[in-house]
């Protein structure tokens, strides 16, 4: 095929000035072309590799002896424009050459991506600080770093009509169950969108309850923390354009682990773990428990802080309800500015929050000083968990609605409820509640306590893995 | 399929609905129940006996604006009617707020309530489910609505510091013979039929201010107190009633012997006179046991008591025999102080016998151990009691 | 076969939700007849249920047909049928009393006035979902709220402990005529259906050898904590007990602490309270699972809920409702009718049929060996 011809082609269908045509020739006169997206590809390289040795071509250079003159590690061939046109977009470089029907697609892509980090979220005192990143590629190598067993398996599948997102189901498969990564395949293949903006869209097609207020699948942002959950038999999940990778199956518990956990005495790890637990609890409950006490159980409340509270509370032209209902609402509301608003703007909008909301909503006798204190409680006791704010701050006006309805009576039977539901709950087979229901007395042992290292032979069984030992010493 | 789906779209109207029902509520947040901008945190109750009925006090903590200090605070109101409850809905009537009495820990008689029945007085308490059964009981000389509106030394409400007269610290120092609403009914209920409960007296005083049963009651708070008359409350002797009929007094010395017998006692100081001169004498290591036998179907109470002693103060410096520790308590101080603690203890007897009122517990215990011989003394069982006493008091070495 | 279950599962079902029913009127209404002889009855009510227990385990030993299964092979398809709707309809009258107790338990421990009876209706939106879920969902959940229920159960036995006075307990079998001891157990019988849900749960879980013995063992464990309790509840309120109704909301409250730190208990409290719902609960689910086994519906898989299960377990619940709001302000006549008339449909359920079903398992056609 003539070289005009083919670029023509490739042109007609990626009509956009950001596609650049680069045409030269060799000493002898053999005439190429290099198309691509412009910042999607390393142009040093792209002259080092391809141009540079193809300057000496022969004339007569068959498509085996361009191939071989190509000093590029990954070279694919492929033939036709639409299937040159989708390497293009994934950020490689199509080299046409004059008299041939084959192009090459040369892997040098250097998309813009920001460097590894440590995540946010999921900060820690010990251990390793490194983050995924929004490549996939990076996040690849960041597990492969990690597991250089054969055993790794990193399936590449694309989803989303129009962003064709890279999606990377990665497993151990001596260890985990084979079920569980052919099923998150035909899942993902399942669904067909527009565009896949972040990780937690393939979450919801990977969920067999996606509307559920209860995730399906653990989130996490650091490779040692995926890593560790694939060497316990789950599959994980990278998603391109995001840096949180997803894990399946998931269990409610461990949300409530930290990586540090691993790294630190297992006597504190214990520690915090009930902390956490307790926490979540208190965050959802207090603002709840609080409103009931006031309206229905006064007794919830010992005498002399009742005394202080009713002194509090004496004059206030609102409910204890409606009250709370008021001050969550600022609460979520200066949480939600905060997030969004740049920093500058952030500290003044944390001013504004507690000095003036806070404060002088207290002296104007519009809300009491007991109702901010749990507030703000319950909203530092919610982060304890991050990954779990999204249901629990959900849960909190749930229970707070109820409580402010029927009393702590309606708290019981929510919980009741919460239970009921969640107990048959389950993803990829497992319980979501496991290994409390149904009850694995093995598991309990990284559960709610944390047994140390040498004690945590084998892996918990509620994933069912293939291979049972973790540990072992020789 | 259609039928799940059908199931589905139902079980969203009914969520729904029940969202909305719950919203409405939350928003509207009424069905009749009391919440705490409503309620008066009812801390203290008088009961006085009329002609007419009753006259109940209620000492209520009020809340005070945001800006104080967590000051205390109370109100004092006065209501009357035919039966306790009566009285307490006239209260409700008369401020508006309705009394919750589950933090009432204290509830006072007046001396017209022990020509009463005790438990038609008391009845209330014991069928409202609210009330604490924990709620101390105690009696005083004159009404119960004067005492209340005494104002003590520290400025706060009487009823603190009537409380704090019978505290389980002086109970356990056998000062005070503090009983509560769940005792005082069992007691009564058992095969002895007798109570005691604390008498209430207050020295000083004057009245924090009118005490006349005006609707409003009177008040006072922490802010004005120290001024004026403060009184002092002391709980020292006990009323005993048998069968819910007032039966006596017990002295000072009598109620010593009932708290030593009926309570846990840590620590109890006594003075005891030997050779005319005064020792004060701390019991510790207290031990009374009582145990009921039967001879010839006749009951025999034995108590025993066990105290080890230490000299806390004493008008002469003593030294034990070879001992330069001026705490050991000499043998003949030893045994005056076992001597007046069955003296005591004889005393108490005395007057249970004498006003056949069961308060040592012995037709409980002869009930329960021989149940024969106790259903053949038809309950008497104080009439006919034989009592043994083996009181041994130690020295500390 | 369809295992809903496994052996753990029935063990703390067994253990847990027969002792939380039993913590509320039953300690009152036997203090009443019996006074400090009120575990006599108590103690033979339960050695006759183990029996019974025992009877529909090892009839579980002996063949994996459900009882209605079994019934079917031994009488006939019409039988088995008619059998099936009886139980339900018996597990909806054992619902009837305790559901009118949990009411007024409810008003009495989470407020602090008396609420009317709409503070009580969403027990009945909590009933019909649990209703709905199953007897896999009921196992799942007793595997969380077992060791909740017995936390808490221990720490109110703690808390109360010191108040108690065993002497009260004295004399022993003597205070009490046998008419009164057996006026006690006829008035306590309405808490005693557990024979009949062990019959339930045949054919349900994979029967392992000993398992009958587990179960057994269980249910008298929990047998013992209730005759524990009992006892403590005497000690502590002796003359008073027969007025101190909801004996598990009441007998911690002289726990010397809560004076400063205020109702802890009642943490503790609700923790049994949810026992007790789901315990409650469990009757429906039975009378939800005999209804749908009648009408060939029964949900042995899967999650979600089929639509007969919501509907038998709506149609439950609205007869529960109606008899909650009928009888509203007439708990003592219901107990009167109960203790006086129905003990005996208890007495045929929970106590004769297992010892019929366990017999008939024993010479059934491929009973194992």
């Amino acid at each position: 095929m003539q070289l005009s011809v083919a670029i023509e082609k490739i042109k007609g269908v990626l009509v956009s000035p950001d596609v650049i045509t680069y045409e030269f020739s060799s000493e002898e006169g053999k005439k190429f072309a290099l198309v691509y997206v412009d910042g999607l590809v390393d142009k040093a390289q792209l002259g080092e590799l391809v141009v540079k040795p193809l300057s000496s071509a022969p004339r007569g250079a068959t498509a085996r002896e361009i191939r071989a003159a190509l000093a590029s590690p990954e070279v694919k061939e492929c033939s036709g424009a639409e299937a040159a046109v989708k390497e293009i977009s994934y950020g490689g470089a199509a080299l046409l050459c004059d008299g041939e029907d084959t192009v090459f697609i040369t892997g040098i892509a250097k998309p813009p991506g920001r460097a590894v980090a440590e995540p946010p979220t999921q900060i820690a005192v010990k251990g390793p600080r490194e983050g995924f990143t929004e490549d996939i590629k990076v996040n690849c190598a960041l597990v492969r770093k990690r597991i250089k067993s054969p055993s790794l398996r990193m399936d590449t599948l694309r989803t989303g009509r129009r962003s064709d997102t890279a999606v990377t189901v990665c497993y151990l498969a001596d260890v985990c169950d084979e079920g569980i990564p052919q099923k998150l395949k035909r899942q993902i293949e399942r669904n067909e969108i527009d565009f896949v903006a972040d990780s937690s869209y393939v979450g919801r097609f990977v969920s067999s309850r996606p509307r559920s207020l209860f995730k399906r699948c653990g989130t996490c942002e650091k490779p040692d923390i995926f890593c560790a959950k694939l060497s316990e038999g789950r599959a994980g999940i990278l998603v391109d354009g995001s840096p949180i990778a997803l894990t399946v199956p998931y269990m409610l518990a461990e949300d409530f682990q930290s990586s540090e956990d691993y790294f630190i005495s297992c006597y504190r790890a214990t520690i915090l773990r009930v902390l956490r637990a307790l926490a979540v609890i208190a965050g959802m409950l207090l603002p709840a428990v609080y409103v009931a006490a006031q309206l229905f159980k006064l007794q919830l409340i010992p005498f002399k802080l009742l005394l202080n509270i009713s002194s509090s509370v004496s004059g206030l032209p609102l409910s204890p309800g409606v009250e709370m209902f008021l001050t969550l609402f600022v609460l979520e509301v200066l949480n939600e500015a905060s997030v969004r608003m740049p920093k500058y703007v952030g500290l003044a909008i944390s001013i504004v929050g507690a000095l003036v909301l806070g404060e002088t909503a207290v002296n104007a006798g519009i809300v009491s000083t007991p109702a901010i204190i749990i507030v703000a409680f319950s909203a530092i006791c919610l982060y304890v968990v991050p990954d779990l704010v999204e249901t629990t701050a959900t849960l909190r006006w749930i229970f707070l609605i109820i409580a402010g309805s029927i009393g702590t009576f309606g708290i019981v039977l929510f919980i009741g409820l919460l239970l009921c539901y969640l107990v048959t709950e389950q993803a990829y087979g497992v319980p979501l509640c496991a290994p409390f229901s149904p009850l694995v007395p093995r598991d309990l042992s990284d559960g709610p306590i944390k047994r140390d290292m040498f004690a945590l032979t084998r892996r918990p069984k509620s994933l069912n893995a293939k291979n049972k030992v973790r540990f072992k010493k020789k | 399929m259609r039928a799940g789906t059908r199931m589905q779209a139902a079980a969203r109207i009914a969520f729904m609905a029940l969202v909305a029902a719950m919203l409405f509520l939350f928003f509207t947040n009424d069905f009749g129940l009391v919440d705490i901008h409503k309620t008066s945190i009812v801390v203290a109750v008088g009961v006085d006996a009329s002609e007419s009925g009753y006259r109940v006090t209620a000492q209520a903590a009020v809340p005070t604006p945001a800006s104080g200090e967590g000051s205390a605070s109370y109100t004092q109101v006065t209501g009357s009617g035919a039966t306790v409850a009566d009285a307490i809905d006239d209260i409700n009537a008369k401020t508006g707020f309705y009394p919750k009495l589950a933090f009432c820990n204290l509830v006072i008689l007046g001396e017209s309530c022990a020509e009463k029945q005790l438990f038609t007085v008391l009845d209330y308490f014991y069928r409202n489910d609210y009330v604490p059964l924990t709620a101390l009981v105690g009696i005083c000389r004159g009404s119960a609505e004067e005492l209340l509106a005494q104002k003590p030394s520290d400025g706060g409400m009487s009823s603190s510091a009537i409380q704090r007269a019978m505290s389980e610290e002086l109970k356990n120092s056998a000062n005070a013979s503090t009983i509560n609403l769940k005792l005082l009914a069992q007691d009564a209920g058992s095969p002895s039929r007798s109570s005691y409960m604390p008498v209430i007296k207050y020295s000083g005083g004057g009245g924090g201010g009118s005490t006349a049963a005006t609707p409003a009651g009177t008040s006072g708070s922490s802010d004005g107190g120290g001024a004026g008359n403060s009184a002092e409350f002391t709980c020292l002797t006990t009323a005993a009633f048998d069968g819910g009929r007032y039966a006596g007094e017990l002295s000072e010395e009598q109620s010593f012997a009932l708290n030593l017998l009926r309570n846990d006692i840590r620590l109890a100081v006594m003075n005891v006179e030997h050779d005319g001169k005064n020792y004060t004498v701390a019991l510790k290591n207290n031990s009374c046991k009582t145990e009921v036998g039967s001879e010839g179907g006749m009951p025999v109470l034995k108590i025993k008591f066990r105290a080890i002693a230490n000299v806390q103060a004493a008008e002469t410096r003593p030294a034990a025999e070879s001992s330069a520790n001026s705490h050991l308590v000499p043998e003949e101080v030893l045994a005056a102080a076992s001597s007046a603690i069955e003296q005591r203890m004889r005393s108490l007897a005395e007057f249970c016998v004498s006003n056949s009122c069961d308060l040592l517990g012995a037709g409980s215990m002869f009930y329960r151990r021989f149940y024969s011989d106790s259903l053949a003394l038809d309950g008497r069982v104080i009439d006919v009691l034989k009592t043994v006493y083996d009181i041994r008091v130690g020295s500390v070495r | 076969m369809n295992d809903q279950l496994c052996t753990r599962q029935v063990c703390f079902i067994m253990s847990a939700y027969s002792a939380a029913g039993k913590l509320l009127m039953m300690p009152a209404v036997l203090s009443y007849y019996c006074a400090g002889d009120l575990w006599l009855p108590a103690l033979a009510l339960y050695a006759l249920q183990t029996a019974a227990v025992w009877a529909a385990a090892y009839a579980s030993s002996k063949t994996d047909k459900t009882f209605f299964a079994l019934a079917e092979g031994a009488l006939g398809k019409v039988a088995g049928k008619l059998l099936s709707w009886l139980f339900a309809a018996f597990f909806l009258l054992a619902c009837v009393l305790p559901v009118l107790e949990q009411k007024l338990f409810v008003q009495s421990i989470f407020y602090d006035t008396i609420p009317s009876l709409v503070t009580f209706l969403p027990f009945f939106v909590f009933s019909v979902y649990v209703g709905a879920k199953g007897i896999r969902n009921a196992g799942r959940v007793a595997d969380i709220v077992m060791p909740l229920f017995f936390a808490a159960f221990a720490a109110l036995v703690i808390m109360s402990v010191g108040e108690s006075d065993m002497s009260a307990l004295q004399p022993v079998l003597v205070s009490s005529s046998p008419s009164r001891l057996f006026s006690g157990a006829r008035f306590s019988l309405y808490n005693f259906a557990d024979g009949a849900v062990m019959l339930m749960f045949m054919g349900r879980f994979a029967y392992k050898k000993g398992d009958a013995a587990k179960i057994t063992l269980s249910y008298a464990a929990s047998a013992l904590a209730v005759l524990l309790f009992l006892a403590l509840f005497y000690s502590i309120f002796s003359s008073l007990a027969p007025d101190r109704y909801f004996a598990v909301g009441q007998i911690a409250v002289f726990f010397p602490a809560l004076s400063l730190v205020g109702r802890v208990d009642l943490v503790a409290v609700y923790a049994v309270e949810l026992c007790m719902l789901f315990a409650l609960a469990l009757y429906i689910r039975l009378a939800v699972a005999c209804v749908c086994g009648a009408l060939g519906k029964e949900q042995t898989k899967g999650r979600n809920v089929r639509p007969a299960a919501a509907v038998a377990s709506l149609a439950m619940n609205v007869l529960l409702l109606a008899a909650a709001i009928i009888f509203n302000n007439s708990y003592l006549v219901v107990q009167e009718v109960f203790g006086r008339y129905l003990w005996c449909v208890y007495l045929a359920f929970a106590f004769v049929l297992p010892a019929v079903a366990a017999t008939a398992a024993r010479f059934a056609r491929g009973a194992r060996a």
